[in-house]
């Protein structure tokens, strides 16, 4: 039996009178694309339906009252708590629709995303917290702002773009505030608006017939633009599965099938191969979804370990001493900037909430205090509601410096590693990992090379960067417009980088298994947390056999990387380091500096096993949000293979090292400093998989081995 | 005459290969304290500039010399200019870039914009940013990489007062566009801007040179 979706009569009226011209505006053929929507729905199957407990109960999709009226007996004890339930009510009672034809939210993705995504929700929560008339009466004007809209973006995606995801999840959680104080015929007839939306983002967008679009975010499971579209989706039809005269069934199935695929290859992690940024743009909207599936259907899908896994990528790039992280990908990497805490941000608490870590709790904690305390007090989240939906204040914090100092992303084959939790660490990020992660290729490799979107990837294997303090010192770049290995803390090797470099956004390597390019071979964690961390990135250079990294992590001492490199001719190899100020001390014995402009410093010795020469030279980060002044410093040899020994000393042992070449091909690396006197015998992988043998020993006593067996893991398996 | 190599010279060389190397020939440091030196004066206010061909290239620019010979770039209104600085004599026809290593340039940047809003208020401006850009053309009209003046001056701003940029080579090199062993003009860019705007900006350089 097929049920009969009738279109909204208003929205059609109001569509001929925005969009005249055959339904053609602005480029976009309207109609075309809605040709695209059939008439009606296939039958469900019974297989995904509303909780009968939650049957006519309203609101239920986020919270209900009874459980917000809980929360709120919790403000009077927890700062936190306290200041986002505020301005959640004072943000709500400022919401207002936009009376402007048509308004602001439907024009383009910003509006949508801040003002409907982002703060509409906090006057579904303000109203359920005081249900005033003045309350609903806003909230209906606002529902008939979207009534009045034929469409939700306007734009080539029609009501399938992320702004179009953004006000369905708006509309939406508005509409489960209120929809039993709604009058009976607008309840319906927003009810069927919002099974409009969500089938047109379903057969326009998740099916793909959008006309003349780039299907950017359909062809895999990590894209967060797509999660956005879920959020807004499920978000739709979970409100309105019991309105009468709705027949909403089978399109829950049909999404709850797209959830599945979603959750199925979301990464053990919870990490995202666009960087810490691009999960702060994401992870909230899977989140939602996943939260109003598991409440209102009885699914589980926050039981999937990345959920309560999201937060370590956040907390572990954190900057020691200053707002801002240091991450790979597409992120400006600004430190400082005005007390707040970040628009999305409240959805890392979900971790500690499901799994009740206590120490994950402080630390999210700790977080909040650092980046929101002004000197007025605490400030709220930028989306407030977003604290009250994430944060747990049952949950008593632990002790977050008794967390790891390191974390090992295994799907993205970067670790993150600090010496301390305190405001002046030194944290070291090393990267060499695949294009897009583990699971990414996962599912590229199962689907015969099906396209993934790694457009935020840069070409930056076995790349070192390194924050101290309050700034970043060695950095990892901007979110370029133009994705070069050129731009970061890695080789280059006769003017060029890795494969597939050079485009403004990366593409995968056409027919190649990408996890086979660069990984990690090595990682071992030792006592007083030493750690040597290995990578390989020799098939990532056309012009290179190996290219092996290894760092060697002496906590409070030194950081020691090791080079190996590899060709099959003659070649010239350049070692990067990239920082705002560097300058060679002396020359003659393989010392310089490279700082921040905040005057965090670290000094260096670089040693090879030949004659080998430097340059600094100032080089500009094109960033997507803004330009950039750096110093590089290279150093480099024109020669067939090359072993490089560079202690850094962000601790100021005055470390210096000496590499010694033994005639079997082994190498000793002695490091000296301040209460240093280390010798390593190191001797490089032979093949593109084995880690090295590295052995470190101070006094006779060993400091920390990696061996062969000491194999990096690659993905969650 | 038979090659005699000494035997402690042979010693030498098998310890050179078996141990390190950590001093390091500096090929480049464009922080070192040593100021660069001049090998090639394009333009110096002290001196005759007969050999320069001044190009506008914008229906609101004007290019003139001050009083004290100071070449000034002058941007009017709103519309975009491409203002360039040519030679026909004194210098090589023309420049091979990589054989330098820094372009100095003794400039500063004056004047404001007036910002007109819709009801008739108007608003004087003197942005950081101007989006002014300095960039290097071959023979063929192609240009290096564009490089922002308040980008590299380090300062996001350009320079308000008179000032000697050292500009590295290799930030015209890093993504150019042209045959950098062919370059004939000194080149500058304002973009178009918006009908509210109404500038009144002058580029003032006392000296453009190449230098080591």
């Amino acid at each position: 039996m097929k049920t009969l979706i009738a279109l909204s009569c208003l929205s059609l009226l109001t569509s001929a009178n925005l969009f005249a011209a055959g339904g053609k505006g602005g480029g976009v053929d309207y109609e075309a694309n809605l040709a695209n929507v059939p008439a009606a729905d296939p039958a469900p199957a019974g297989t995904v339906q509303l909780k009968p407990e939650l049957q006519g109960v309203h609101p239920r999709l986020i919270f209900t009252k009874d459980e917000l009226s809980r929360l709120g007996n919790l403000v009077p004890d927890n700062d936190i708590l306290r200041v986002n339930w505020e301005a959640t009510i004072a943000n709500g009672k400022k919401a207002k629709a936009d009376k402007g034809v048509p308004p602001r939210v439907v024009k383009s993705d910003t509006p949508a995303l801040v003002t409907a995504g982002g703060q509409y929700p906090n006057l579904a929560y303000a109203y359920t917290i005081e249900p005033t008339p003045e309350l609903k009466q806003k909230i209906v004007e606002i529902l008939e702002m979207y009534q009045n809209a034929p469409y939700w973006t306007l734009s080539k995606e029609v009501d399938s773009s992320m702004g179009a995801a953004n006000n369905m999840l708006a509309a939406a959680l508005l509409f489960d505030a209120v929809a039993n104080d709604l009058e009976p015929e607008f309840k319906k007839q927003f009810a069927q608006t919002l099974l409009e939306k969500a089938r047109r983002m379903y057969y326009i967008g998740h099916k793909q017939q959008a006309i003349d679009i780039h299907k950017y975010w359909q062809q895999d499971p990590a894209n967060n633009h797509r999660w956005h579209r879920a959020a807004g989706t499920i978000a739709c039809l979970l409100a309105i599965q019991d309105i009468d005269g709705i027949e909403a069934e089978w399109m829950l199935e049909q999404m709850k099938d797209e959830i599945d695929f979603l959750v199925k290859w979301f990464p053990h992690d919870g990490d995202c191969h666009e960087g810490t940024g691009y999960q702060l743009f994401g992870f909230h909207f899977l989140a939602i979804t996943a939260t109003m599936m598991d409440r209102c259907t009885g699914t589980n899908y926050l039981s999937a370990p990345g959920f309560k896994n999201a937060w370590q990528q956040q907390i572990y790039s954190n900057i020691p001493g200053a707002r801002g992280f240091m991450t790979y990908g597409d992120n400006p990497n600004r430190v400082g900037g005005k007390p707040g805490f970040g628009s999305y941000s409240p959805a890392f608490f979900i971790g500690p909430r499901i799994s009740r870590d206590a120490d994950a709790q402080a630390a999210l904690e700790a977080w909040y205090y650092r980046d929101a305390m002004s000197d007025n007090g605490l400030v709220a989240a930028g989306y407030p509601w977003l604290m009250l939906l994430y944060y747990d204040p049952t949950l008593k914090p632990g002790a977050f410096k008794d967390l790891p100092t390191h974390k090992l992303l295994a799907d993205m084959g970067a670790a993150y590693i600090r010496d301390s939790w305190d405001e002046d660490a030194v944290l070291m990020l090393f990267k060499c990992g695949p294009y897009g992660g583990y699971t990414l290729n996962q599912y590229r490799n199962e689907l015969d090379f099906h396209y993934v979107n790694i457009a935020h990837d840069d070409p930056d294997a076995n790349s070192v960067s390194i924050a101290k303090g309050d700034d970043i010192v060695l950095h990892p770049g901007v979110y370029f417009t133009n994705k070069l290995t050129a731009n970061h803390n890695t080789l280059i090797v006769d003017g060029k980088g890795q494969i597939n470099e050079g485009d403004s956004y990366t593409q995968p390597v056409p027919n190649v298994d990408m996890t086979t390019l660069s990984y990690l071979t090595g990682w071992k964690v030792g006592a007083e947390n030493r750690i040597i961390i290995e990578g390989e990135a020799g098939n990532a250079y056309p012009g290179l056999e190996q290219y092996r990294r290894s760092a060697i992590w002496m906590p409070g001492e030194y950081i020691l990387l090791l080079d190996n490199v590899v060709a099959p001719m003659e070649s010239n190899i350049v070692f990067q380091l990239f920082a705002q100020e560097a300058d060679f001390t002396d020359p003659d014995v393989g010392t310089g500096f490279i700082a921040s402009k905040s005057g965090q410093r670290i000094d260096y010795q670089i040693s090879a096993d030949q004659p080998f020469a430097g340059a600094i030279d100032n080089y500009i980060f094109y960033g997507r949000w803004g330009h950039h002044l750096m110093d590089r410093t290279q150093f480099d040899v024109t020669a067939s293979k090359v072993k490089f020994a560079t202690v850094l000393d962000p601790w100021g042992k005055q470390a210096v090292a000496k590499l010694v070449e033994n005639a079997d091909g082994s190498c000793t690396v002695t490091v000296t400093g301040d209460g240093i006197n280390d010798t390593w015998q190191w001797v490089p992988s032979k093949d593109l998989q084995t880690p090295s043998e590295i052995d470190g020993s101070r006094g006779g006593k060993q400091l920390i081995s990696l061996t062969s067996s000491d194999k990096a893991p690659h993905g969650d398996a | 005459m038979p090659l005699s190599i000494p035997r402690f010279t042979i010693l030498s060389f098998v310890l050179c290969a078996l141990t390190s190397v950590s001093a390091f020939t500096v090929k480049r440091n464009v922080n070192a304290a040593e100021p660069p030196q001049d090998a090639v004066v394009i333009f110096d206010k002290t001196t005759s500039h007969d050999n320069l061909q001044l190009e506008p290239n914008g229906k609101n620019c004007t290019i003139d010399f001050a009083a004290d010979g100071a070449l000034q770039i002058h941007f009017k209104s709103n519309t975009e200019a491409n203002p360039e600085i040519r030679w026909t004599g004194g210098i090589p026809e023309t420049l091979d870039l990589t054989d330098y290593q820094y372009v100095v340039m003794r400039c500063q940047w004056t004047g404001s914009q007036t910002r007109t809003f819709p009801n008739g208020r108007t608003r004087e401006e003197e942005p950081a940013n101007p989006w002014f850009v300095t960039m290097m053309l071959d023979t063929e009209g192609v240009r290096t990489a564009g490089l922002n003046v308040a980008v590299i001056t380090g300062k996001d701003s350009v320079p308000r007062e008179m000032t000697t940029l050292k500009i590295p080579v290799a930030l015209y090199l890093q993504g150019a566009f042209n045959d950098t062993s062919k370059i004939e003009a000194v080149a500058f860019k304002m973009g178009g801007t918006h009908s509210y705007y109404d500038r009144n900006y002058t580029f003032i350089i006392e000296k453009i040179s190449l230098a080591n």
